[in-house]
């Protein structure tokens, strides 16, 4: 049935010309993007999460998707060509494409980042038809204890992730996004909280603008510290396509075991593409017979990172739908995204919108098939892009795209200023190791704790109880005390001495 | 991001910081009335919409004073040479390359923006951005400056139908 109705969105969505078109166009934009050194995936869907507020949901769902998926691989001819990753997620595809590259087969290595991508992509979202439907009926025994630890248990295993300093950064940076979602009226009595007698505050903080802020600006201003040194010349070899392919079939189980890589990390709250695409690089070299080649120019490095890091966009959409709880930093944006639009993923999606898990397992699998398509034909148009543009023409424009995403939702001035005054916030933390992923979440997620806690409370009559007597309530507990408890000394201590011992 | 060394007296800042942040949050909060739900007559502290922000500033403080302890413990002890090398980042080349994009940014956003229609702010903030970090020659930056704030301005205002400010 669940296979049927998927078809169904498919045709749908293949005979409607202006959603295709969107969806081209917006690939190609989500390839610039991610093509762009400094411009990440998740900074270009909060972009176009403002810009396309005033389209109709089934326009901008489609777009948004087609930005993800093109900026994911669009880093990497960035990575193949010049050697600078165009987004994290393809950090490690540069270790083996400029090798690559420099012996002249950077079209022969573009063209496997390209098939890896689309092979990625659709094994992505293979799972996220599977996987999402079974998990939505778990989703529904969830109640409010559930939903408030849940949304807790997001925050707290993004930060121990994504901290690049200590975890306790991560923690405090989630609950400094918790914070900040306490500004305006509480969702109980309507009281107005931390407003200072400033009537734009009373809505709260909107999350575009806190998003747009605390990704862009401090992308921004960090990129143009320093100025731009001198790019590699790029080398131009003819490439035939059956060779490729050739490449491509004799490691077809690294592309599988990498496809496994990308949807498992990306179904771990706030754990992105980056992460996906250098787990699956360390575990390509480890098990190959090759593995002193890696880092001199193997495809099995490009093909391992290239599959894991589009994989993991079908893998972060499963908990995002299922359970509201996003799997990635993009996720986390686009979970804004779908709010923004009157889409609330959680376990109710499936009654509000029943066939939404398809359409964006649909949106997925044409989304792959334009990366293919427009994939080939960015490549050839980006090599003189990239070799010209510089960060100094190319960051203010992006400043004043942060400036137009952040007014579009509701056309106001103090959206501005709420952006820059978040942005230059996020910019210090950035600075000082705090990542900015777990605290989107926290303004995402903070008011689904704050009412689901205070909902439990006077049900039980103030009791904490059943935080303690439900069957999943003590499982999500049991994660959040392991997230906190696996970053300290002593759990890394006891974990090493384990290792010597054995 | 900072070197490690200058992270943890970073973490030592940042964690008073956090420990301040959290006494004025609960300082706050507790003035917020213990009422119950509207309708009703209960008043239990933890309907009270105060309830949750206290919770989150209380782990906002623990968590900034393991932080503190963990800077101290790891040689983040702030000395007068420590200041002087603070004052050193701020007026380094390259911090001061951030801090004159920053103030760009706000003169744009908080003065321009609303006084000045979207396009000649925009132009301003592009050339002036693009003349300071020294993007090209005098005559590419301006011709780029006012493509790029037309374009803007066209596929925003126009074809997205956004009414610019």
């Amino acid at each position: 049935m669940g296979l049927f109705i998927f078809f169904q969105e498919l045709i749908n969505l293949i005979t409607n010309g202006q959603i295709l078109f969107l969806m081209f166009i917006s690939t190609i934009l989500g390839i610039i993007i991610g093509a762009l050194p400094g411009l990440t995936a998740t900074m270009g869907i909060a972009l176009l999460t403002g810009i396309t507020f005033g389209l109709p949901a089934k326009l901008a769902v489609p777009i948004l998707i087609s930005i993800y998926d093109g900026a994911i691989f669009g880093g990497s001819i960035a990575a193949v060509l010049i050697n600078i990753p165009g987004t994290p997620a393809s950090a490690a595809t540069a270790l083996d494409g400029y090798p690559l590259a420099k012996q002249g087969k950077a079209k022969e290595a573009l063209l496997i980042t390209r098939i890896a991508s689309f092979i990625g992509s659709l094994f992505g979202m293979i799972c996220l038809l599977e996987i999402a439907p079974l998990l939505s009926k778990v989703a529904l025994q969830f109640t409010s204890p559930e939903f408030a630890l849940l949304a807790l248990f997001g925050i707290t295993i993004c930060g121990s992730l994504t901290a690049p300093d200590l975890a306790i950064k991560g923690w405090i940076a989630g609950f400094l996004g918790i914070l900040v979602s306490c500004i305006g009226m509480d969702g109980l009595h309507g009281f107005p909280r931390f407003t200072f007698n400033i009537p734009e505050l009373l809505g709260g903080i909107a999350y575009v603008p806190a998003m747009i802020g605390v990704f862009g600006i401090p992308q921004v201003l960090i990129s143009l510290r320093y100025s731009t040194g001198e790019m590699a010349r790029i080398i131009e070899v003819k490439t035939k396509l059956m060779n490729i392919l050739r490449i491509i079939k004799n490691h077809i189980f690294c592309v599988l075991r990498s496809g496994v890589i990308g949807v498992y990390v990306g179904t771990i709250p706030g754990v992105g593409e980056d992460v996906a695409s250098w787990l699956s690089y360390d575990t390509a070299k480890r098990s190959s017979k090759n593995s002193e080649s890696f880092g001199k120019g193997a495809y099995e490095g490009i093909i391992a990172s290239e599959t894991a890091n589009n994989a993991c966009i079908g893998g972060a959409i499963i908990p995002l739908l299922t359970l509201g709880i996003p799997g990635s930093p993009p996720a986390a944006v686009l979970l804004g995204a779908l709010l923004l639009h009157g889409i609330r993923p959680g376990p109710m999606l499936q009654f509000e919108f029943p066939n939404f898990i398809y359409e964006m397992s649909a949106l997925l699998a044409i989304a792959s098939f334009l990366l293919l398509i427009c994939g080939t034909l960015m490549t050839s148009i980006l090599v003189p892009i990239l070799r010209r543009t510089k960060n100094e023409i190319l960051m203010p424009i992006v400043a004043t795209l942060c400036v137009i995403g952040a007014y579009a939702i509701n056309i106001s001035l103090f959206d501005i200023k709420v952006m820059v005054i978040l942005g230059l916030l996020g910019y210090i933390l950035v600075e000082m190791g705090y990542p900015m992923a777990p605290f989107v979440l926290g303004v995402i997620l903070g008011p689904m704790i704050d009412v689901n806690l205070r909902r439990t409370l006077l049900t039980s009559n103030g009791s904490l109880l059943p935080f303690v007597t439900r069957p999943v309530s003590i499982i999500l507990l049991i994660l959040i005390a392991f997230s906190f408890i696996s970053q300290t000394s002593w759990w890394k201590n006891r974990k090493k001495k384990g290792v010597k011992v054995s | 991001m900072l070197k490690k060394e200058s992270l943890r007296k970073a973490d030592v800042i940042s964690s008073i910081i956090l420990i301040i942040l959290g006494i004025y949050v609960i300082k706050e909060a507790l003035k917020m009335p213990a009422t119950g739900l509207p309708g009703t007559v209960e008043q239990e502290f933890y309907l009270a919409p105060g309830f949750f922000p206290i919770i989150v500033a209380i782990v906002l403080i623990i968590m900034g004073l393991f932080l503190l302890i963990n800077g101290i413990r790891s040689g983040g002890r702030i000395s007068k040479d420590d200041l002087r090398k603070f004052v050193k980042i701020f007026t380094s080349k390259n911090a001061i390359r951030s801090i004159v994009i920053t103030a760009l940014i706000i003169i744009y956003t908080i003065i321009l923006l609303g006084r000045i229609p979207f396009f000649w702010a925009t132009f301003i903030f592009l050339a002036g951005s693009m003349f300071f970090l020294k993007a090209g020659s005098w005559w590419s930056i301006l011709l780029i400056s006012t493509i790029g704030s037309l374009i803007i301005q066209y596929c925003f205002g126009t074809l997205a139908r956004i009414p610019l400010p």
